[in-house]
């Protein structure tokens, strides 16, 4: 089931109850820009044609989960055994035994540095490869794929999945969206449920028009102009593309159905499990078969619920070791495999960059609550599809997953590799005025 | 014979054989889901041989304490109006007491102690920061709680009066203490820790934290071990066949058998008043429930 804005509807059917507006930063996302996209890069066919970055917002510990480290001293290595994986002198902790057993699917990287602590500023370096101050704030890699590729069909060319804006208890990352390029390169918010219904809230924009009612002209028009006031109210001039992104979306069933996990086997979805984030992973598996030029798939299981009202997803500074026992591991366990089996399974990985990764890592010492803080200093990635080198690992830590003892990849390297992988070149990143300086990971392009 | 049916025949045919490879042929056939609703669910524990306490995911910010009498299956949260999350309840012998964990604010989690006759409250608050308690457990005379608590690295086992005062260090070893629970008797304690590496199972005397015994030995996480309530058994929950399962052994750790063999995570295990039967929550197809089964 969808719920297009506020209402809900399925896809060949029509509205079941009353929608209402939902201004704000789930609003303006929307659509690409052919007059901006350069051919260049779509004539040389790029490795990745789509982009899927699952953000594992809140930092997971890397010697936890990827980066173990069982001769460190107690107070480093933690309670977890190490078991063996498909990739030679690799070993993940034992809270990982599928993705142990899929490791030759996918490359890791354990040499991250970020140069924030503190999670919205370290989100916006890890997603736009820059610092949120002194401003302006950069766009979002998703927003430079999205607007060097323009709009490919009527899907939004950049969709966030997960239960909105990613945030903390303070605030959002600023580098979630369009930075620079302005709201308008903002991501199409999908919000996922456990149930797998979805919820666009841009759609609200259309409040009152409903698929069945498209074809009542005289009744759309009235809507259309209570949505531009709305959209002028809340400061947003660009209505035309922001309606034609919505309209699109809402008149064209197919297009739709790219959300639709009910068009799933129930087999299918209880391989992804029955979870907010499960469902969000299929969910994002089928925008890339609709070949949505860049998805992001952020983790927004709210786990153990121990902080009221907020996400913290992966932010363990207390029950670290229980939370990754019981929750947090066992469902990335189920769902990461899940998610890669399935795109190679479709042939989609062949042309499909997936790259799993946060802002930072955690303190490799145990802290005084027994448990683990921030630790920008090192931290892990998974890359897999789109002809990067899999089955090894890239980089090195110390011996205590203190600080890498390779070359260090930061946040640039990272938005300069994506992009350079969906086809843009340096000189379409410099006419775009982004990521200027990034060098890309060699062992990946 | 049909081909499906010859199919499910085979099916049944190496159930049989696995089941009786491991010995429980019996309990799975006297296994029942007790909910179907399938929502995140964690926690479960007898209040009487007709009435459960677990914990529930209500909502995406909020597990909830959730009553569950089995002979309707009818649910009712402990406490209607509450917002906050509460998890991991402990319920004293008779019922009076019931001790829990419950959010604050960012990351800071205190433990309530509720006497439900008098309609009391005591509590332990978090420290300052980030901070919070876990595991709670009554003695079986009901007069105190043990409870878990970290500081200076270490996760200790405490212990406190119902009026949440008289604050004691039971066990100070190094590493992760965590999930104490006492025997019938009350002269036995056994608690998980990470003192020799990974997490495994210990014994030790309840009145003071010593004679610490290890009752497990493997590479796997050993966690989450309660007495039966004739204290001559340990239930427990294990990965070293692959994912998380519920065994039980002996008191002093030996013939250790295996209960759940599911392809998902069998996990939470709670004794039965009568002993015989152990409450799990069990993950099938993504989705949880909880489920009764007969222990063999």
């Amino acid at each position: 089931m969808i719920n297009v804005g506020q209402f809900r509807s399925r896809t060949c059917g029509g509205p079941s109850r009353r929608s209402f507006l939902k201004m704000g930063a789930s609003l303006p996302l929307l659509m690409g820009r052919p007059d901006l996209a350069s051919g260049a890069g779509a004539d040389r066919g790029p490795r990745a044609k789509t982009v899927l970055l699952v953000w594992l917002w809140g930092a997971p510990s890397h010697l936890d989960t990827f980066d173990p480290k069982p001769d460190a001293p107690s107070e480093y290595r933690g309670p977890f055994s190490t078991i063996a994986t498909r990739t030679p002198g690799v070993r993940f902790t034992d809270l990982l035994p599928r993705m142990a057993s899929i490791s030759d699917r996918f490359a890791l990287a354990r040499t991250h540095v970020s140069s924030q602590p503190g999670h919205p500023d370290a989100g916006t370096v890890a997603l736009t490869g820059f610092h949120e101050k002194p401003g302006p704030v950069q766009p979002n890699f998703g927003a430079i794929v999205a607007r060097h590729r323009g709009r490919t069909g009527d899907l939004p060319p950049f969709l966030s999945v997960g239960r909105g804006v990613i945030q903390d208890s303070v605030r959002i990352v600023e580098g979630y969206g369009g930075g620079t390029f302005g709201k308008a390169w903002d991501p199409f918010q999908v919000v996922v449920k456990n149930d797998g219904s979805v919820d666009l809230p841009a759609l609200d924009l259309l409040e009152g028009i409903t698929p069945g009612r498209i074809s009542d002209r005289r009744h759309l028009l009235g809507q259309l102009d209570v949505a531009r006031r709305r959209l002028e109210a809340a400061g947003i001039d660009d209505w035309e593309r922001a309606y034609q992104m919505a309209y699109g979306l809402l008149s064209n069933p197919s297009a739709r159905d790219a959300f639709d996990v009910t068009r799933e086997s129930e087999a299918t979805r209880q391989r992804y499990g029955h979870t907010h984030f499960g469902q969000s992973a299929l969910v994002a598996r089928r925008l890339v078969e609709a070949r949505v030029p860049y998805v992001q798939l952020n983790w927004s299981q709210t786990v153990e619920a121990i902080t009221p009202n907020y996400d913290f997803g992966w932010d363990t500074h207390i029950y670290n070791f229980e939370m990754l026992m019981d929750r947090h591991c066992p469902l990335l366990d189920r769902v990461l495999p899940e998610l890669m089996t399935d795109l190679q399974d479709r042939g989609l990985l062949e042309d499909t960059l997936v790259v799993v990764i946060s802002e930072f890592g955690r303190t490799p010492k145990i802290n005084p609550r027994a448990a683990r803080d921030h630790w920008p200093q090192c931290y892990f990635s998974l890359w897999s599809g789109a002809g990067v080198p899999t089955g090894g690992a890239i980089g090195q830590s110390d011996k205590l997953g203190e600080h890498p003892l390779t070359t260090p990849i930061t946040p640039l390297m990272v938005g300069t590799t994506i992009t350079e992988l969906a086809g843009l070149t340096t000189q379409d990143r410099a006419e775009l005025n982004v990521l200027s300086g990034g060098t890309v990971i060699d062992e990946f392009v | 014979m049909n081909s499906s049916s010859r199919l499910a025949c085979c099916r049944w045919v190496t159930a049989g054989l696995v089941c009786a490879a491991f010995g429980w042929g019996t309990a799975l056939a006297a296994e029942r889901p007790l909910t179907d609703d399938h929502r995140y669910k964690r926690d479960p524990v007898f209040v009487d041989a007709g009435t459960l306490i677990f914990v529930l995911q209500v909502r995406p910010e909020q597990l909830q304490l959730v009553r569950l009498k089995l002979a309707d299956r009818k649910q009712q949260p402990v406490h209607k109006d509450e917002t906050r999350s509460e998890l991991e309840p402990a319920v004293s012998r008779g019922g009076r007491y019931l001790a829990f964990l419950q959010s604050r604010t960012a990351a800071s989690v205190g433990m309530v102690i509720e006497d439900t006759r008098e309609q009391k409250t005591a509590e332990i608050p978090p420290a300052s920061g980030f901070s919070g308690m876990r595991s709670p457990a009554f003695t079986p005379d009901g007069k105190r709680v043990l409870y878990v608590f970290a500081e200076g690295g270490r996760q200790k086992v405490f212990s406190c009066n119902i009026q949440a005062g008289d604050r004691k260090v039971l066990v100070d070893v190094a590493g992760i203490c965590n999930w104490p629970s006492v025997s019938t008797d009350g002269r036995q304690l056994l608690f998980g820790s990470t003192r020799d590496g990974n997490y495994e199972i210990y014994r030790a005397q309840a009145a003071d934290g010593s004679e610490i015994r290890r009752l497990t030995r493997h590479r796997a996480q050993d966690v989450r071990p309660r007495f039966s309530p004739d204290g001559r058994r340990v239930v427990f929950v294990s990965n070293r066949d692959g994912n998380r399962e519920i065994y039980v052994m002996d008191a002093d750790g030996s013939n250790v058998k295996r209960v759940t063999a599911h392809p998902e995570r069998d996990d939470y295990p709670a004794w039965h008043p009568d002993g015989k039967r152990i409450v799990y929550v069990s993950e099938r197809k993504g989705r949880f429930d909880l489920w009764l089964r007969d222990v063999p």
